[in-house]
């Protein structure tokens, strides 16, 4: 079933991708056919980026769809912050566009259809009115967007804290907004809905495959000429569960149907926690940006609250404070999450199920720690708009990780009862053509 | 004096002729007036700072009678485009930029088209009934234009 649904969706988005990318191969006949207002639009952007931070053990992530390569080995990284995307429109007329965008960027899901961030018709039958149906960008946060455009924001990438566990960039399906203008101010209300499907790494060979049939947010924005504010809430249940679980969740129900007294309702309850599907996600989010031409600042506090541990869940929060200085853009940043989720501990009562039993438990508390965050961050850093094209930044980061905090890392099994300090020098060059 | 004096001397005079007339010719380029225009048959003569500044910012697509605008820009980096949202509603170049990256890239809105320079902008309102450009003061000798707002310096 669920096949056949991202089949159709493909057989819907492969037309728009191939109209909008080829069309233009016909040039001065496609337009020669265009009415008065048909244009075609371009739009290339990307980030060639290099990190370096001072761990043996840890392997740092842009976000939690991304899988490290060579960790102990090098502390240097090209792929992490590299990226590229092309986007291509088609202007039909004052009511009518369609618009594809490709983003080449390292991730561990390497299928074709996921470089494909949005390819989707949209139809405005007012000024005030937006309606898109195909693959469209996932808007709650800030930064949801636009989070893949380095240019046009001060640091090197979006607070790792805040967007690095939120990997969903599109969903197949639509959204309506409306536009409410009232002297210098701008209202934005917009509703999304649809399904979302994506790969994430789980250790060291293993994956999800996260798949949801429901996703949906909502999401009001005010903008005047130094303000935007946003707030947004978004709620997702994902249909499908990580393969590598199964074998745990079968040891607990087993231990669950044991009927030993404080055991069994033990285990019962990590049973309840461990798993992906039919989880209910949900996020709330308020966040705010000034731009008055010389400051800039930003920040954005969220909560998500999951049904089960297993799915990452916390609060999160950042401000970030910049000072343009003619081209160059000195700025800070703190930043930091904790999870809702308490730290699961091992107990010798297990015992009593035998050598096995101790043993599941340990799996089970370690899988339910691993998707826990708790680390803040603070930056330094530098932007220097070269030209009206190209920006050069500089960032240096500094991460203190609590012990079972590690969600956002890759690390060997030894360190997660550790804390640890992480200084990581990172350098990109963002441009926009 | 002697020649040579006299000859440096000579060298001076031309030198500081041609520094104050480039001066000049600098100074006249930064402070001519530039100038909003619409297309001789739109009902719209004449709109405010604000207005204009909402349309070049994407936050409005109609011109103040309510029918649909279509927006034309000059390059990203072109002095005049400078010159203008300095003069219109106060943003540095490097806001701009940023600023319709944003909205670009999140599909939020059409950027405006672009064109290379003067000429092309007053060519491309002469042909759009519902086209709004911006040009410098010196370059609006042709016809089939009207000018709706005139920003100084």
């Amino acid at each position: 079933m669920g096949l056949r649904n991202f089949s159709s969706i493909s057989a819907f988005l492969c037309p728009l991708i191939f109209f909008s990318f080829a069309l233009p191969l016909l040039g001065p006949v496609a337009c020669a056919q265009a009415d008065e207002e048909g244009q075609f639009r371009y739009l290339a952007y990307g980030t060639l980026g290099i990190s370096h931070d001072d761990s043996s053990n840890l392997a740092a992530m842009r976000d939690i769809s991304q899988r490290p390569k060579k960790l102990n080995l090098m502390n240097n990284s090209w792929v992490k912050d590299s990226r590229i995307g092309l986007q291509a429109s088609y202007q039909f007329n004052s009511y009518m566009d369609v618009m594809t965008q490709g983003v080449l960027r390292d991730q561990h899901d390497t299928s074709l259809n996921r470089y494909l961030d949005w390819a989707y018709v949209n139809v405005h039958p007012t000024p005030a009115l937006d309606a898109r149906l195909g693959r469209v960008g996932y808007d709650v946060f800030l930064m949801s967007d636009h989070r893949n455009l380095g240019y046009a924001y001060p640091w090197v990438r979006p607070p790792v804290e805040f967007y690095g566990w939120v990997p969903v960039y599109s969903i197949d399906g639509g959204d309506v907004a409306y536009t409410l203008e009232n002297d210098a101010v701008r209202w934005r209300f917009k509703g999304q809905m649809g399904r979302t499907g994506l790969k994430f790494p789980m250790g060291a060979d293993a994956e999800y495959n996260f798949k949801s049939n429901q996703i949906w947010s909502i999401s009001i924005a005010r903008e005047t000429d130094t303000w935007r504010i946003k707030g947004g809430y978004s709620h997702c249940i994902p249909k499908t569960d990580a393969p590598m679980l199964a074998p745990l969740q079968s040891g607990l129900a087993a231990v669950s149907g044991a009927g030993i007294p404080g055991v069994s309702s033990e285990s019962s309850d990590l049973l309840r926690e461990l798993t992906y599907k039919d989880v209910t996600l949900r996020y709330v989010n308020l966040g705010f940006a000034y731009d008055d031409g010389t400051w800039l600042g930003q920040a954005e506090l969220g909560s998500v609250v999951t049904t089960a541990d297993m799915m990452p869940n916390g609060t999160m929060a950042y401000i970030g404070l910049g000072r343009r200085l003619g081209d160059f853009t000195p700025f800070m940043l703190l930043s930091g999450i904790r999870s809702n989720a308490p730290v699961r501990q091992t107990s010798d009562s297990w015992a009593v199920m035998g050598p096995s039993g101790p043993i599941l438990q340990t799996a089970v508390v370690q899988a339910l720690n691993s998707t826990r965050f708790d680390q803040e961050t603070g930056s330094l850093g530098l932007r220097w708009d070269a030209n009206s094209h190209v920006a050069l930044k500089v960032q240096w980061d500094s991460t203190h990780i609590n012990s079972n905090g590690y969600g956002l890392w890759y690390s060997d099994e030894g360190q997660v009862t550790k804390n640890a300090r992480v200084n990581m020098l990172s350098a990109t060059m963002d441009f926009i053509f | 004096m002697d020649n040579y004096t006299a000859k440096i001397c000579a060298t001076r005079r031309v030198f500081l002729t041609v520094f104050f007339l480039l001066i000049g010719w600098v100074s006249c380029a930064d402070s001519a007036d530039v100038v909003v225009i619409v297309n001789k048959s739109n009902p719209v003569t004449s709109m405010s700072s604000a207005q204009v500044s909402d349309l070049y910012l994407g936050r409005s697509r109609t011109f103040p009678d309510g029918s649909i605008a279509h927006v034309i820009d000059h390059a990203r980096e072109a002095p005049l485009r400078e010159e203008f949202f300095r003069r219109i509603n106060g943003m540095p170049l490097n806001k701009v930029n940023t600023y319709w990256a944003r909205l670009a890239v999140s599909g939020q809105i059409m950027p405006p088209v672009t064109k290379t320079n003067n000429g092309d902008v007053i060519l491309a309102v002469q042909e759009d009934s519902k086209a709004i450009g911006y040009v410098e003061d010196s370059a609006l000798i042709h016809a089939g234009v009207v000018q709706v707002l005139r920003l100084h310096d």
